[in-house]
């Protein structure tokens, strides 16, 4: 589904933007800290086009494709959660998830779960 | 259900009961990802519910049987057959539905 979801995004930025060629990779597995976990290319004959269609993919890659991420510490994990995918599901029309109208989505809803006390200790990303 | 039959000369009656029996119900199988696999402690599982039942009813019944998905009920978005869908969304025999926690790609 997340390459589907990555193709969804890689057309929309199309049917906006006039763009030569577009490249998406995501990491998988583990990635250890401070190496890039996500890749887009965007090359168009305008910079500003190939620019904004960039920024748009990140977006919506962020909000809405089905990635998660691990961090893992010396003393426990967290699965992280983009804001954009809260933002997101806060601004969708009732019925799309949760059919409360006035469900507030917490900030963090499986991040409280960790058991991570201290947050300077290395770690490294899990992501599946 | 037990199948009605009708025992009757010269008519060809079809066991209706067990037409019905077939229809009645629609088998869905269930994707768990990052805290709902954490939480049900499976990646899938198989779930049959009564034909007509919605991507809501599905998860009615998940919970009742992880309680644990109780957790990201809020905060959880369900995709069928790999596109995002509502409660509402009804399902169809071998469907395929995902639970699907706050995302963190990119």
């Amino acid at each position: 589904m997340a390459v589907r979801q990555i193709q969804a995004i890689c057309s929309s930025a199309r049917a906006t933007w006039k763009i030569h060629a577009i490249s998406v990779a995501h990491r998988l597995g583990a990635v250890p800290v401070g190496e890039t976990s996500v890749f887009i290319a965007v090359s168009a004959v305008h910079h500003a086009d190939a620019l904004d269609a960039c920024k748009f993919m990140i977006d919506e890659l962020k909000a809405t494709v089905p990635i998660w991420k691990k961090e893992v510490y010396s003393n426990g994990e967290v699965w992280k959660e983009n804001p954009e995918f809260m933002e997101r599901r806060s601004m969708e029309p009732a019925g799309k998830a949760v059919d409360a109208p006035n469900v507030a989505c917490r900030r963090i809803c499986c991040g409280a779960k960790s058991k991570v006390s201290d947050e300077s200790t290395a770690c490294e990303m899990n992501l599946e | 259900m037990a199948a009605a039959e009708l025992k009757t000369e010269n008519v060809d009656v079809k066991p209706v009961g067990n037409a019905a029996a077939a229809a009645s119900s629609v088998n869905v199988r269930v994707l768990f990802f990052a805290r709902a696999r954490d939480l049900t402690g499976a990646a899938d599982t198989l779930l049959e519910v009564t034909s007509g039942s919605t991507a809501g009813d599905c998860l009615i019944e998940l919970i009742a049987r992880f309680p644990g998905l109780e957790e990201i009920r809020e905060c959880m978005v369900l995709a069928l057959n790999e596109e995002y869908t509502s409660n509402s969304a009804v399902v169809k025999e071998n469907d395929e539905l995902a639970i699907i926690p706050p995302i963190s790609g990119g």
